[in-house]
């Protein structure tokens, strides 16, 4: 092959440092190594000042990361669009004394759209309206009608977790679906005959918890916790209170 | 498929040490290293949404580098300096002679670092500390790979330079 082979200058060499040189050329420089002895002083020079970086570096990423930095990640997770809820729900609280509640509420599905993008399929418990509202359905629903807290929910893929009274006067309920691979956490309100969901939070599961039982409420995470907050009136349901709940269809304030 | 949570979680931790030698190749110091580090993890969780798996590694670097580009221009109003040698870090890692040797390299490479202009020091942080390729480095950086190369031909010259007291040359 007669082929010219472009010149080698020091922009060659710095390429052949750095690993960014295609195979032969990486070879053809290897070779004029030994007969150039300036580029053999330049390429040890730059190898050297990439030690030297390496070197100088070294102690930092040996060390321990600092908490602060492993806070972030450990939050919250990031998928739930708390600034978003939070907002809305304070909204949502304060329309509360002045409109008629069963036509104010708009509930809003809040749900990773990033990772959990596909998860919307795997989420079978939910429908979406189009004016944004999320119902509960299905098996999810069923449980949110007549599960107890009390109740053997072990097997049950929709756990229920605490009921209270929102301050809107609705009953309100937090559940847990465990999906094949994935973990919903939320609280829906009893609105117009169904379950509006007001927060979602959904997970991922990990081989390792499949297997640890939690119970329900337990993992609830903070944003769910912290949507209960906004919304809770006074203490949770007890037992029986819960039971009257059911009895009464949930129908919240209305119940005589 | 989606990565789960914790997945992505992981894969972002695995970079957290690269992106401080990172921000410390850029900011001269520990804690504004430490801070860029932190508002990069708080906007990349933010942000998953922009998350493209595979490109991860660059779009974490290039969030970081735009902060870093954001923080330096509010700090030139305030006309602040890059100039820290902090001892702790390598006293920290090493004892005795080896800390003296380590404290002493780290101490050369930091000021040699800081007389280079901010867009050399970026290029040398990504390729020569990072080890990045230049296709990459050009990513994170948003200019096309010449510019990468070219910026690297100059922050080589001063670094070794300002380290070795010389650039060894071509005879051509």
């Amino acid at each position: 092959m007669s082929g010219e082979r472009p010149e080698i200058n020091r922009e060659t060499l710095d390429a052949y440092v750095d690993g960014e040189l295609a195979p032969d050329e990486m070879t053809r420089v290897a070779a004029l190594l030994g007969e150039r002895a300036d580029f053999k002083a330049y390429v040890d020079s730059q190898l050297a000042l990439r030690n030297r970086l390496a070197v100088s570096f070294a102690p930092l990423m040996a060390e321990p990361i600092p908490d602060r930095l492993q806070r972030p990640l450990r939050a919250t997770p990031p998928h739930l669009r708390v600034t978003f809820w939070r907002r809305w729900l304070g909204e949502f609280i304060s329309w509360r004394g002045g409109v008629p509640l069963a036509a104010s509420l708009v509930f809003g599905l809040i749900v990773g759209v990033a990772i959990e993008r596909s998860a919307r399929t795997e989420l079978p418990f939910v429908r979406s309206l189009q004016n944004g509202q999320v119902l509960a359905q299905g098996e999810l629903a069923g449980a949110l009608n007549q599960q107890l807290e009390s109740s053997d929910q072990y097997d049950q893929r929709a756990r229920i977790g605490i009921s209270f009274r929102s301050r809107a006067g609705l009953d309100c309920r937090t559940f847990e679906w465990r999906g094949t691979t994935t973990t919903a956490n939320g609280v829906a309100c009893h609105t117009g005959g169904d379950w509006a969901v007001a927060a979602l939070a959904t997970t991922r599961r990990t081989v390792n918890d499949q297997a640890a039982y939690q119970m329900a409420g337990a993992a609830m995470p903070d944003a769910i916790r912290n949507t209960v907050n906004e919304l809770i009136a006074g203490l949770p349901y007890d037992a029986a209170a819960e039971r009257a709940a059911r009895e009464a269809h949930w129908s919240g304030a209305k119940r005589p | 498929m989606d990565a789960s949570l914790d997945t992505i979680r992981s894969q972002i931790a695995a970079l957290v040490p690269r992106l401080r030698r990172f921000a410390l190749s850029v900011t001269g110091k520990r804690a504004d290293a430490d801070d860029l580090v932190q508002d990069t993890l708080e906007r990349a969780l933010r942000h998953l949404d922009q998350w493209e798996p595979g490109t991860r590694d660059s779009w974490m670097f290039r969030i970081a580098q735009n902060l870093f580009i954001d923080a330096k221009r509010a700090a030139r109003r305030r006309r602040a300096v890059f100039v820290d040698t902090e001892a702790t870090m390598v006293d920290a890692a090493y004892d005795g002679e080896r800390a003296v040797e380590a404290l002493m390299a780290w101490r050369e490479t930091c000021a040699a670092l800081s007389t280079l202009p901010e867009d050399q020091r970026s290029v040398i942080a990504l390729v020569l500390i990072d080890g990045m390729t230049y296709r990459d480095a050009a990513d994170v950086l948003g200019v096309p790979i010449g510019t990468v190369t070219s910026r690297l031909a100059r922050g080589r010259e001063t670094l070794a330079g300002k380290i070795f007291g010389s650039t060894a040359e071509l005879h051509q």
